[in-house]
């Protein structure tokens, strides 16, 4: 401000030459335009003209002049246009919307002589330092200033619509802040202001959109529109917005979200995006090994997770051994993985939730996407029902391998199997401001090749149905039902008599109903209650024709139903401080029909040491367990961008998967837990630091936590799972415990962008008794298969331009543990293998290195399609990293065997459009 | 275009899952460690009992390593100390005879030649059981091959044995199918510029058409009567035998022996069946050290194997296959036995003698070849088994045999 007056100073004092310069001049336009005329006028006088080329546009000018001053000429020809002159000795400046004033105006005079008439004062701006979106930063000039005119007022008028839809929007205030002036607008969305000149910052507001501001500055008569976006949008917003300094702010720990969108450019596997695979980049999240089912979260086993698309639970989401997880990417939302403090309207697993949401689809307009890779072809497709309420999402994913591998000649392969496929649809429905309803359902399918004389298939089947209802602005109510069902099955069809199927399966249906309570600003609640019926058939076993001899097997299936109640409040203190405290309650009951075993009293289970059978009718209660968990979380900001959290919480699992991880199939199955095996219990303390800088570009975050299990369940020496009808004579339950820090850096914008991030962790277990089989390496504690602890992965993007990136991604893991056979030995005439200890030995480390290069079709708004093209190549350095070392025995004589996935370096090119 | 696509999809399919065999020896060299391996089972028979020790050796390595220069007590809780001497290597007997008492409890100490001092946890006889019968029983199996099946009957006049392993030892006669008294035999006489052959037949120095042999069992047969409310076995089954299993040819006879075990061998012995049972690719075993109840007192180091003490009855069996299956076939012999007639000599500048090689070889003399085909000699010959029964046992009855 002081530097314009000091400005206007000099400028005042310059002004009286210039007028005194001013010579006349005769002159002829006709049709010419501004730079014409200036060009005249520079011709005749010697008069030099200051502006911008861009200011003039395209107005036209006529006239005659004879013997004219030049400001009598310019006044004239710049009446149309929104600029002024301002005459300085032989210097003309333009200027756009603003005069130059030569005096200071008498502001005070003024008022006090003329009361009545509201006196008009010169218009400056004023520097103000700007905290909203940066587009208002700038204010907006309306009109043309004019330096001598009586009118005091001007109006000010507009149309406010929907951004959406384009409609217009009536009853929507527009008030100048701060002023006491306001109106509203009428049924065609028009509203109309009188203003002085002056800046203001014009204000929106109704109940059912989000408020929107603009600044402008009022020179004359002008037009100022609005779009609005409906309200249940601005919240989406406002979460986008939150996103940029989520790390620091959110409440609970151990907390990641992976934007889909955010993902395109990370190097692919086959083509294929993928969110799973993000998410093992992260820290505190990895496999056992490429390739292998499921995910261990901060030294968790992989049945501890629960995964849940759309509400519904997923058992295997995974395709191919892992390769590609089940999630399509297009259909998917976003995925936020809680993998410290757990909310309390989750349970039933120890370790996280994966949330996945599937994205609502468009109600606007048809689009799509489409995606042709190597291995998959992906179509999805968005269709409005009820233009902006109702729309249907259909997404399929499938291999053409199944064909290519039929139409081969190689014999070896002709017979082979290796296809997969997933296809989802999504119906959401927007019933009114209060209902919403939405419809999904889910189904994959996996089948391919183990062994050349066996075949190996699994699906998931999920649905899931939602209602949304307001009761208030202050309440709300959610009923979810879902159904799912896991399945596996091998068929053998060897050279003997012994071909057979076996079959798996499980299923779970949940209703759940939550409540959400806001008290205040500072205090939301959530509560509710939910429960779960487990139906379990843990196998079949029969003849795969009539040859063979197999005789057929039923295990008798089992059930057991799941009730909690939960109830959580986040609760923000003050500024800094924050609690999200939650509380579940659940009880579950193992169910009949069912055939239980007592074994004898303080001895080891066994057959040797069976008493009774007991058996159960339907639905009898054989067993029942309860546990209370509590969620408790606390931030606090020791500034803006830098916040610490710590959070408890214990959990309680009472589903286990019964998995040793020594063969090359993926024959997990899962187990309730009933009269001779308890639940799992965990319990997690975590502490974090959490920063960001330079406006949240950067990210940084050091997590630590430490974690005790009790009745994890593990196997004891010489254990067969498969098909065994007495189980818990071949289970321990056992202690566990694992620790670890993480560390996580992220840039989010700019040329360079990615994330690196290092874990350090341990994950170890204890088995321990007084009975000697059913102790493991002394009851010591040894590593789980799943201890690996180093993990470092980083993915990097640079943009080179706005549609050329490459991208990188590395990955390093120490090996997994595993148990070895270490020599032989003669006992009663035969012979035998002598094992190591449980997890005594590695297998080698995994390392892997992908590079991604990217490029996008141009940006144009009006072309059909938006095109991007994606070549990467998987393991660059073509690294053989086993993902399982296993022994067989055959014929007396014990084999290893090691099984990887791409030990070469993998190029494949995708195109992906969207329309 | 269309091909590369073809190309790359088939490429990665084909690379994606890869099995490949390690070298298990590699793998397991690192951790190899020579452990002890203990076998003792001392019984309540009134006999020289026997330990056997050796060592854990590499895989696909010469074995077993005998361990010898140790000694040996078992200490009984009545302060009874039994001394055992080596009498041949990795072989200890008692030096006097002992049987295990009811009520006491043994363990065993053992200090090796390199000076690992290795103990048990105590043991006891779990009660006595009475093999009242052994019998055999022509009938299918579940797999619906037929056979013939031995079943034990057994009662408990204690009321204590809970846990039983069964061992057995067969014994069978073997009947050489194309026999003959006579070998053929050949001299070589070599000349300056020739040689020549003359083969000749001379009655056998012994008898080599009816053998025995004796085989012990090497699966682990378990059984348990905890869930039963009586203490009796009835009709189970210890052996099945095919009826195409050559064995059971002529005469066959089965020594079964019961052990009644404490619980800790009876699961020591299941977890060790369990870790040796053929897995196929989809079966899922946990490996792991299956743990005994034995443990070095001065070391850190394992000790395989297990020490226990039980009691024991035994009883035999003898059946003929022409009382089961009168008038059928024999099953097949051990191997084809189809003469064949190699040529006597091949002359030439380097002549060759493949019937003089044949008989090298082991291949016995059946008959004179009555029918020559080309290039074929005149005496047929036989695989050593079909006409020398003692490739497979000896040529006289075991002590205990019974015709």
């Amino acid at each position: 401000m002081r530097v314009f007056l000091t400005l206007f100073t000099c400028l005042s004092f310059l002004r009286i030459n210039a007028q005194e310069a001013a010579k006349p001049i005769d002159a002829e336009f006709e049709n010419a335009t501004i730079e014409e005329v200036i060009l005249e006028i520079e011709s005749k006088t010697n008069y030099r003209f200051y502006f911008l080329k861009e200011w003039l546009g395209d107005t036209r000018f006529s006239g005659n002049y004879t013997k004219e001053t030049v400001d009598v000429i310019l006044d004239d020809v710049l009446k149309e246009t929104v600029l002024n002159y301002y005459i300085m000795d032989e210097k003309v400046i333009l200027t756009r919307n603003q005069a130059i004033h030569d005096e200071i105006p008498e502001t005070n005079e003024a008022i006090a002589t003329d009361f009545e008439e509201e006196t008009r004062a010169p218009v400056f701006i004023e520097k103000e330092v700007v905290e909203e979106e940066a587009e208002e930063a700038v204010p907006e000039l309306i009109g043309k200033e004019e330096t001598n005119t009586k009118q005091t007022k001007y109006r000010i008028s507009g149309y406010v619509k929907d951004t959406d839809t384009g409609a217009p929007m009536a009853n929507v205030a527009v008030s100048a802040r701060g002023k006491g002036i306001g109106t509203s607008t009428d049924s065609n969305g028009y509203y109309e202001l009188d203003l002085l000149p002056g800046t203001y910052t014009l204000v929106t507001n109704s109940l059912n959109t989000r408020s929107k501001q603009r600044k402008i500055v009022v020179y004359n008569n002008g037009e100022v529109n609005f779009s609005l976006k409906e309200k249940f949008e601005r919240l989406s917003e406002v979460l986008i917005q939150a996103d940029a300094d989520r790390n620091v702010k959110e409440v609970i720990t151990g907390v990641t979200k992976i934007e889909v969108e955010g993902i395109k450019n990370i190097p692919l596997v086959l083509g294929e995006r993928d969110i799973m695979k993000v998410a093992i980049s992260l820290p505190g999240i990895a496999t056992t090994g490429e390739g292998s089912n499921g995910y261990n979260v901060r030294g968790g086993k992989t049945d501890q997770n629960l995964i849940l698309l759309d509400e519904a639970a997923i058992y295997n989401p995974s395709h191919f051994f892992g390769i590609f997880s089940a999630i399509n990417p297009f259909t998917t939302g976003d995925v936020a993985i809680y993998k410290g403090n757990i909310p309390a309207e989750y349970g039933g697993r120890l370790s996280s939730v994966f949330d996945i949401t599937t994205k609502d689809a468009n109600t606007e307009k048809f689009s799509g996407e489409v995606s042709v890779g190597p291995v998959t072809g992906n179509v999805v497709l968005e269709l409005p029902v009820v233009k902006d309420k109702a729309g249907i999402m259909v997404g399929g994913r499938s291999t053409y391998s199944g064909w290519i591998l039929r139409s081969l000649d190689e014999e070896s392969l002709k017979n082979s199997e290796a296809s997969f496929y997933d296809a989802i649809v999504k119906y959401n429905h927007k019933l009114d401001d209060n209902n919403d309803i939405r419809v999904s359902a889910y189904y994959s399918k996996d089948r391919f090749s183990i062994t050349s004389d066996s075949i190996y298939g699994y699906s998931n089947r999920l649905a899931s149905l939602g209602w949304n209802h307001k009761f208030n602005e202050k309440n709300r109510a959610a009923i979810t039902l879902t159904n799912s069902e896991y399945q596996f099955d091998i068929e053998y069809d060897g050279d003997f008599n012994n071909d057979f199927a076996l079959d798996y399966s499980n299923d779970e249906t949940e209703l759940k109903l939550k409540f959400n309570y806001d008290q205040s600003e500072r205090s939301q609640y959530t509560y509710g209650i939910a429960s779960k019926l487990y139906n379990i058939s843990p196998g079949t076993f029969k003849p795969l024709n009539d040859d063979s001899d197999i005789e057929r097997l039923d295990l008798a299936k089992e059930k057991g139903l799941e009730t909690s109640v939960f109830l959580s409040n986040n609760f923000e203190v003050n500024e800094k401080l924050a609690f999200d405290a939650g509380l579940r309650y659940s009880i579950y009951a193992f169910l009949g029909p069912g055939i239980q075993n007592t074994y004898e009293e303080g001895q080891p289970r066994s057959e040797s040491t069976l008493v009774e059978s007991e058996e159960f009718g339907n639905n009898e209660i054989i067993e029942t367990y309860n546990g209370l968990e509590g969620r408790f979380s606390a931030r606090y900001f020791l500034k803006d961008d830098f916040s610490i959290k710590a959070s408890y919480n214990n959990t309680f699992q009472y589903i286990h998967t019964l998995s040793t991880n020594t063969t090359v199939s993926p024959t997990d199955t899962w187990k309730l837990s009933d009269k001779n095996i308890k639940p799992q219990r965990a319990q997690q303390i975590a502490i974090g630091a959490y920063k960001n800088f330079e406006d949240n570009m950067y990210e940084v975050s050091l997590e630590a936590y430490g974690k005790t299990y009790n009745n994890i369940l593990d196997y004891k020496v010489g254990a067969q799972l498969l098909l065994n009808e007495s189980l818990e004579t071949e289970v321990l339950q056992g202690e566990g415990r694992s620790y670890g820090i993480e560390f996580l850096i992220k840039k989010n914008r700019g040329v360079w962008n990615g994330w690196i991030g290092y874990t350090y962790s341990r994950s170890e277990l204890k088995l321990d008794s007084e009975f000697a089989e059913e102790r493991i390496n002394n009851g010591n504690y040894f590593p789980a298969n799943y201890d690996k602890p180093h993990d470092f992965s980083a993915v990097l993007n640079y943009q080179l331009t706005k549609r050329f990136s490459f991208s990188g991604n590395i990955s390093y893991q120490t090996g997994r543990p595993i148990t070895y056979p270490i020599g032989t030995y003669q006992f009663n005439g035969a012979e035998y293998t002598l094992y190591s200890d449980r997890n005594q030995f590695r297998i080698p480390d995994y390392y892997r290195l992908d590079v991604g290069f990217n490029y996008e079709g141009n940006h144009k708004i009006k072309k059909f399609a938006h095109s991007f093209w994606n070549l990467s190549i998987y393991n660059v350095l073509g690294r053989n990293n086993p993902y399982s070392v296993f022994f067989v025995t055959e014929e007396g004589e014990i084999k290893a065997f090691q099984s990887s996935i791409f030990a070469i370096p993998v190029p494949t090119l995708t195109f992906n459009f969207k329309f | 275009m269309k091909k590369l696509i073809m190309y790359m999809t088939v490429f990665i399919l084909t690379s994606i899952s890869c099995v490949e065999e390690l070298n298990v020896l590699e793998l397991s060299e690192s951790g190899f460690e020579d452990f002890l391996v203990v076998e003792a089972n001392i019984t309540d028979e009134m006999k020289t009992q026997v330990v056997l020790l050796s060592r854990v050796y590499q895989l696909g390595g010469d074995g077993p390593l005998p361990e010898s220069g140790a000694l040996i007590q078992v200490i009984s809780s009545n302060n009874e100390t039994y001394d055992f001497q080596e009498v041949e290597p990795g072989k200890y007997e008692s030096v006097t005879q002992f049987s295990a008492q009811n009520d006491i409890k043994y363990k065993i100490e053992i200090s090796t030649s390199n000076n690992e001092t290795i103990t048990s946890s105590e043991s006891q006889l779990e009660g006595k059981s009475v093999l009242d019968d052994v019998y055999f029983e022509r009938n299918f199996n579940e797999n619906n091959d037929e056979g013939v099946s031995i079943f034990i009957n057994a009662s408990d006049p204690t009321g204590k044995a809970k846990y039983y392993r069964y061992t057995y030892e067969e014994t069978y006669k073997i009947i050489a199918p194309k026999y003959s008294s006579l070998d053929l035999h050949y001299t070589i006489t070599y000349y300056d510029t020739y040689s020549e052959i003359v083969y000749f037949t001379l009655p056998k120095e012994e008898q080599q058409q009816i053998c025995y042999n004796t085989v012990p069992s090497q699966d682990i047969i378990l059984n348990s009567n905890v869930g039963f409310s009586q203490q009796e076995i009835d009709s189970y089954r210890v052996r099945f035998l095919s009826r195409y299993n050559t064995i059971i040819s002529h005469r066959y006879s089965i020594l079964v022996s019961q052990y009644v075990q404490s619980l800790e061998a009876q699961r020591y012995y299941e977890n060790l069946r369990n870790l040796s049972t053929s897995e196929g690719i989809l079966s899922q075993t946990q490996p792991g050290f299956v743990n005994g109840n034995l443990f070095s007192i001065n070391t850190d180091r394992k000790v395989v194997g297990i020490f226990q003490v039980s009691s024991v009855d035994k009883r035999r069996v003898y059946f003929n296959y022409a009382d089961l299956f009168p008038g059928e076939d024999l099953p097949p012999y051990f191997q084809s036995c189809t003469p064949f007639a190699p040529l006597e000599a091949n002359p030439g500048f380097f002549p060759t003698y493949p019937l003089a090689d044949a008989i090298d070889q082991g291949n016995k003399y059946f008959q004179p070849n009555e029918d020559i085909m080309p290039e074929e000699g005149s005496y047929d010959l036989v695989a050593p088994i079909c006409g020398n029964c003692t490739v497979m046992g000896n040529n006289y009855p075991p002590d205990f045999w019974e015709e």
